[in-house]
């Protein structure tokens, strides 16, 4: 089955949102194993509100947006005490509960989930929100609040000398990411028309997570690389259905035990971008 | 009746209960959480299949296989993937033993595409009536041959030299090292051991629901990850404790809010219990 060059822009575009969403998160410090939970919120809002109250489609992109990023807050909220692997884990958790609560309720429609979602993402939607999200990116990182928020991972009292509570930097960078991890769900659920909850599994968070590691921390691009190389990639390794997923998880492993810091960079994923 | 139910849950909780040690242990000595060790748990569910049903070997033949290989690929997955990770960021560490995982998980299911099998009890399985409980003899034994692993366990960790050396290496490695332990013969050792209860598990788990899958690994071994942070990432008796408790916890909840939630039960709960005690319930800070 061949996939057109706009499909596949609109599925790699996908993806770099959702990956730009979980950058945030980790950078600011927080491994996020729940963010195909979070896009999985907007998919579901965003298939609510068009076909229940028929919401025109860019206003629900914007709610999808927000509900998953208070959900974002919500989590990151909660999790303040959290750090390293056991804040992990805990979205883990979250992550797994949140599709559970999709799988028992009605309105989410059980475990067949939502489908006959109208039509409606195109390549020039996912392709001026990537533009959009880069801009921003490039501003942000060279403001206040973009270096309070960045800088928290490698250390915490960067905040705290700009000016800025780290738990407020903390928190709103995980609301942002949840936010992008949201509208990339919109944009999914208006490509494939249906929304299941399998979508909000760990599985799904953990690819975002290989995509992000794969194209490496250090700057916002690595998430664009990976998420566009791992989404393509599989399309690449098309000889067998099951043995290119073996050959994936190899290649996963190679690089990660020779290039732990993804494949744009040498540094350390937390080292100072200058020393002193 | 209430009290089948808690053996039940005992039965379940010995499983979960070794898959945590198995990543606890692996975690004390490396400190690296091995996310693939619920995959190693479906190894061993699968290995066990090819002993037993394919090779028509018995229950303590069948069992020695599961540990040998196990242990051997846990061998494999220290010299490969863990050594070279050793003290690198979390996220590379997670996604290369995530790496792992998928490598087992597709192998599994390229080998045998049929998807689930029907896995053979390996004992005859009757009703038993234990002081007046009723069991079922698999699971009992079952329960009995996790008992006796974590029992020997916790005797080598607390009685024995190595237990004493391997519990300075989680304590300090540095330290450890310059007190003239041979912290890479223990810490082969312990991936070893620690990766052969996830096989076991995983075959006592076939044994008790007749079935495996490519999938079991995800089924049961993710809530072993999450218990064993639940449990307190620096303690071995938090991740056993924790571990019968949630399989009592998921039983008991099945019978009284139906096998739906069960699973939204187990991970709100672990989840809450996060919240409120950050280091785990048996946590020791770091």
């Amino acid at each position: 089955m061949l996939v057109t060059i706009t499909d596949l822009t609109i599925i790699v575009g996908i993806n770099v949102i959702a990956t730009l969403g979980l950058y945030l998160a980790v950078v600011s410090g927080q491994l996020s194993i729940c963010h195909a939970a979070l896009a999985g919120v907007g998919g579901y809002t965003s298939a609510l509100v068009t076909l229940k109250l028929g919401v025109p489609f860019g206003l629900a992109i914007v709610a999808s947006a927000l509900a998953a990023g208070l959900v974002g807050l919500v989590v990151s909220a909660l999790c303040l005490r959290l750090n390293g692997m056991v804040f992990a884990i805990a979205t883990l958790a979250f992550g797994e509960a949140l599709s559970l609560i999709a799988i028992n309720l009605q309105v989410t429609g059980g475990a067949l989930g939502l489908s006959n979602v109208p039509l409606r993402t195109e390549a020039w939607h996912v392709l001026a929100i990537i533009a959009v999200l880069i801009a921003a990116f490039v501003r942000f990182r060279r403001s206040r609040w973009g270096i309070a928020c960045l800088g928290i991972q490698s250390d915490s009292e960067v905040a705290d000398g700009l000016g800025i509570d780290p738990r407020g930097a903390r928190i709103a960078t995980f609301a942002l990411g949840g936010a992008l991890a949201g509208a990339s769900g919109s944009l999914g659920v208006h490509y494939f028309t249906f929304v299941h909850p399998d979508d909000l599994s760990f599985l799904g968070s953990f690819s975002l997570l290989i995509f992000l590691a794969l194209g490496g921390i250090r700057t916002f691009v690595g998430a664009i690389v990976g998420a566009t190389v791992l989404t393509v990639l599989p399309e690449v390794l098309r000889f067998s259905f099951t043995h290119r997923y073996i050959l994936y998880g190899v290649i996963l492993v190679l690089i990660m035990v020779f290039r732990p810091n993804g494949i744009l960079t040498r540094r350390p994923l937390t080292a100072p971008a200058r020393q002193g | 009746m209430l009290i089948d139910q808690i053996v039940n849950g005992l039965m379940l909780g010995s499983s979960y209960a070794m898959i945590a040690l198995g990543i606890g242990l692996i975690f004390g000595v490396l400190r690296i959480l091995n996310l693939a060790q619920p995959e190693f748990a479906m190894a061993g569910g699968y290995i066990g299949f090819i002993l037993s049903s394919m090779l028509d070997w018995g229950f303590g033949a069948t069992l020695m296989g599961v540990i040998v290989v196990t242990a051997v690929l846990g061998l494999v997955l220290e010299r490969l993937v863990l050594r070279p990770l050793y003290g690198g960021e979390h996220l590379s560490q997670v996604i290369a033993t995530i790496g792992v995982a998928i490598i087992l998980r597709n192998v599994a299911a390229t080998a045998f595409p049929e998807g689930e099998l029907p896995f053979p009890a390996l004992i005859e399985s009757y009703p038993l009536d234990v002081l007046g409980v009723n069991v079922n003899s698999v699971g009992a034994a079952v329960l009995t041959l996790n008992l006796l692993i974590l029992l020997l366990l916790n005797i080598v960790l607390m009685q024995t030299s190595f237990g004493r050396q391997l519990r300075a290496i989680s304590e300090s490695r540095d330290t450890a090292a310059s007190l003239g332990i041979r912290v890479n013969a223990l810490t082969i050792s312990t991936v070893a051991v620690g990766s052969a209860m996830a096989g076991i598990a995983g075959m006592a788990l076939g044994m008790m629901f007749l079935s495996i899958s490519p999938e079991m690994g995800i089924h049961y071994g993710l809530k072993g990850l999450v218990i064993v942070i639940v449990g307190g990432m620096g303690s071995l008796s938090g991740a056993v404790v924790c571990g019968f408790a949630l399989g009592l916890t998921e039983v008991v909840s099945v019978a009284y809010l139906g096998a739906t939630y069960r699973d939204f039960v187990a991970y709100t709960l672990l989840f809450l219990v996060l919240l409120v005690r950050p280091h785990g319930l048996f946590g020791v800070r770091e």
